[in-house]
């Protein structure tokens, strides 16, 4: 069905005098229905005011459209009626005759007597009867807030915008003039949204509350649903059981947004610097000898590295993630292509470390990985994930070990992910073993390992060695997931951020390079060198120019999606799906969920970097965050509300909420 | 093979043509169309709420191309004919069984 008021990815940029841009609120999307309550709160500035100026059709969004009805809004009209914080009275004319002027404008058409009645009716709505001939300067604020709203319902709209209409009002007119316009809405039907600072106000009117994070490129942190039942009555309203979590909901997401904003003061530097050349010219860049390092290896043959400036780029060959992790830490390495989860891990300090913010800008691909089990399971007749189940239950006292690449990889979060979903514990039903993605093979040969999850090559050389088959791959779990980022120190962000801009777009640049199925044969090429992946061409064609072999009885098909470099906006670095990791992290017990969450994946995930990188590029930046995701199993996880899907998995460990306060830690390190 | 079928603006068609060509893609059949999409087709309005339903003007362009390509032609034509604005249009892809060239005789990839 239509959505009453779809708000359609709708961003606001405001010219600054000094030719630069302002991103006020960057990709808002929201669906209102028919006589929805919502409200909008968020720090001063943050563009409440600005969106709901765009709904009245008072302002123009940059990008994107307000549809109310099925049409674009484009100007004000009577059916949006907006109600202001100082409410805007002719102080000329009495109370009748101020709403007599929107009457009389608006329905023009119908006759005088209807007309006159409508104006009472709404005086009398208000309860403003005895004050009807005074002029707005006889009045106290509460009664001209009053005639405002008389005054916008007397049109009869189909929306009520009201931008902190309670602002400047006592706190006992303001109680009355609540209940008196919930009664109003509640008779009219009319859908209502407003822009407020108060938390107990949203609470009290709304049936969801839209919290907006600070800006610049302000969007929607999070959606609340209000599930007090109407017809709400100030004092009672506290009572309900689900009051008190809300609000200390709305009150923490205030506070976590306070903090960001000092943290963006910082990062506003980083757009001032942009035009005045690059800061750092030669970079050491980490990577793991995989077929999905070919971003970095065709930024480099290709020179888009050089193309963008990065004269000397460095590409450092790991023996695995955690050398990768160290070499960040210890600053030897200034950035590095990472398993999806690492930055996160690393900002969060898991594992009982420091916590080093980290800064992901872009995600360099998606897909890419199997889980491929050792040939003996194929010879017990092991097809499929219940197949599996049962061969481990067949055998208790025997416990199977599978390979995985790092606990904060995609590989260890989808292997466990899919095993869970089968009914097998990966902590108890079976062992995971942390082993280098080069050494897989051989371990599963040696007979240390009955299987693995690993990105290519190493899946199709143990299906070639006739070692191994692969039972599922990432497709079959989760197709598009993301799967290996650039992650940055956000220290080293703040510091050098032209260059970091560069090497986004240079690596931005290669990725699409990588796509066009054209090129790949001549990457697969410079992958097989010695000092990449060092492998034969053999083992890193399948998925990604030839066909998928799974060594099994299936055929070898072509699986266009095995390695997505660029299409089907891979590179944008989603917030959303940054959280489904935290929640898989915390639902295996890696790290304990992040009360801040918001702030935390704020502070990692960050598309305003991406987006800006896009726009040099002159390529549209634009991509819907804030999506659910579902897996195969189609369980749907809504970026609202993590910690009640984690509670949704039958098999889980314990979860911990803790506040992580990655800034003063910070402090205390300089 | 695919059929990749998008309505674009009319205005747009030179940054698409452009955009695909570099892209590989080696032939392309556009033609006028008319219609309307979740907009009705108009921003008009007649006192109050009255709304009547007009078509626009939009141009459709056909392309058939490998499975392949498919992913890499959608982007090209979305960064070539997006302004960020309602109406910049929609894209359908559908498979297609066969292609004959009529010179020739010859079928399906050799013929695109």
């Amino acid at each position: 069905m239509m959505p009453f008021i779809e708000i359609d990815h709708v961003d606001r940029i405001f010219p600054l005098p000094d030719g630069g841009r302002y991103i006020a609120l960057k990709n808002i999307e929201l669906k209102i229905s028919q006589g929805e309550f919502i409200s909008l709160i968020g720090h001063s500035g943050c563009g409440k005011s600005t969106l709901l100026n765009m709904i009245s059709g008072l302002d123009k969004p940059t990008f994107g459209g307000v549809i109310m009805e099925g049409k674009e809004i484009t100007e004000p009209g009577p059916e949006r009626m907006v109600v202001f914080q100082n409410y805007s009275l002719l102080p000329w004319l009495t109370v009748r005759q101020n709403i007599a002027l929107a009457v009389n404008r608006v329905l023009r058409d119908l006759p005088k007597p209807e007309q006159e009645k409508i104006i009472d009716d709404n005086i009398a709505l208000v309860g403003l009867q005895r004050a009807a001939h005074k002029r707005p300067g006889e009045l106290s604020g509460g009664m001209k807030q009053r005639v405002a709203i008389a005054r916008a319902l007397s049109t009869r709209p189909k929306v009520l915008l009201l931008d902190e209409p309670f602002g400047a009002l006592d706190a006992l007119t303001r109680g009355n003039l609540q209940e008196r316009l919930m009664e109003i809405v509640q008779e009219s039907g009319v859908t209502c949204i407003m822009v407020t600072h108060d938390v107990d106000e949203a609470l009290l009117l709304s049936d969801r509350v839209v919290m907006l994070t600070t800006g610049p490129e302000a969007h929607i942190g999070q959606i609340l649903e209000v599930p007090i039942p109407r017809p709400r009555h100030r004092l009672e309203v506290v009572n309900h059981p689900s009051y008190y979590a809300l609000r200390g909901e709305m009150v923490y997401f205030l506070n976590q947004q306070k903090r960001a904003k000092k943290v963006g003061a910082v990062s506003q530097f980083a757009e001032a610097m942009g035009g005045n050349g690059l800061e750092k010219i030669n970079l050491d860049l980490g990577f793991i000898p995989l077929t999905d390092c070919a971003p970095l290896v065709v930024a480099k043959e290709k020179g888009f590295f050089q193309k963008h400036g990065l004269e000397q780029v460095n590409l450092v060959k790991e023996p695995s993630w955690q050398a990768i992790a160290d070499g960040i830490r210890e600053r030897r390495l200034d950035g590095a292509q990472m398993v999806a989860g690492m930055p996160l891990a690393l900002t969060l300090g898991m594992g009982g470390k420091t916590p080093l913010p980290m800064v992901t800008a872009m995600v360099m691909s998606r897909n890419g990985n199997a889980i491929t089990l050792s040939k003996k399971f194929a010879e017990a007749g092991v097809k499929t994930l219940e197949d599996l189940r049962l061969k481990l239950a067949e055998t208790p006292d025997q416990v199977s070990t599978l390979g995985m690449v790092h606990p904060a990889s995609m590989q260890n979060l989808l292997l466990r992910y899919w095993l869970a979903s089968g009914s097998i514990d990966p902590d108890q039903d079976i062992n995971l073993m942390r082993l280098p993605p080069p050494q897989m093979v051989s371990n599963l040969e040696a007979g240390n390992i009955d299987g693995f999850c690993v990105g290519e090559p190493w899946n199709s050389y143990a299906v070639k060695q006739n070692l191994g088959y692969v039972i599922a791959t990432d497709l079959d779990i989760w197709n598009g997931h993301p799967e290996k980022v650039l992650g940055m120190r956000e220290e080293w962000v703040n510091k050098y951020p032209a260059t970091h801009l560069a090497l986004v777009k240079a690596l931005l640049e290669a990725c699409e390079y990588c796509d066009d199925r054209r090129h790949r044969q001549e990457i697969l090429d410079y992958l097989a060198l010695p000092q990449y992946v060092g492998t034969s061409t053999e083992y890193i064609s399948p998925g990604f120019l030839t066909e998928y072999d799974q060594g099994n009885d299936a055929e070898a098909e072509m699986l266009l999606d095995f390695n997505q470099f660029y299409v089907k906006q891979s590179n944008y670095p989603s917030r959303s799906e940054g959280l489904w990791i935290l929640t898989q992290l915390a639902r295996w017990g890696y790290i304990d969920f992040p009360k801040n969450w918001v702030e935390i994946i704020e502070r990692v995930r960050r598309p305003d970097l991406f987006g800006e990188a896009c726009r040099h590029l002159g390529w549209p930046d634009l991509e819907g965050d804030h999506h659910n995701v579902s897996l195969f199993d189609g369980m749907v996880f809504t970026p609202n509300d993590p910690l009640g899907y984690i509670k949704r998995f039958t098999i889980h460990r314990d979860i911990q909420v803790t506040e992580i306060l990655i800034d003063q830690i910070d402090q205390v390190n300089q | 093979m695919k059929k990749v079928e998008a309505i674009i603006r009319p205005f747009k068609l030179d940054e698409v043509k452009i955009a695909l060509v570099n892209a590989g893609i080696v032939g392309m059949t556009v033609s006028e169309v008319r219609g309307f999409g979740r907009q009705k087709g108009q921003t008009e309005r007649y006192r109050g709420s009255e709304y009547t339903v007009e078509f626009l003007q939009k141009l459709k362009i056909e392309i058939v191309v490998d499975e392949g390509q498919v992913d890499m032609v959608v982007d090209k034509l979305v960064s070539a004919a997006r302004t960020g604005e309602i109406g910049d249009g929609k894209i359908f892809i559908s498979p297609v069984d066969s292609v004959v060239r009529i010179r020739t005789g010859e079928k399906d990839t050799e013929a695109i």
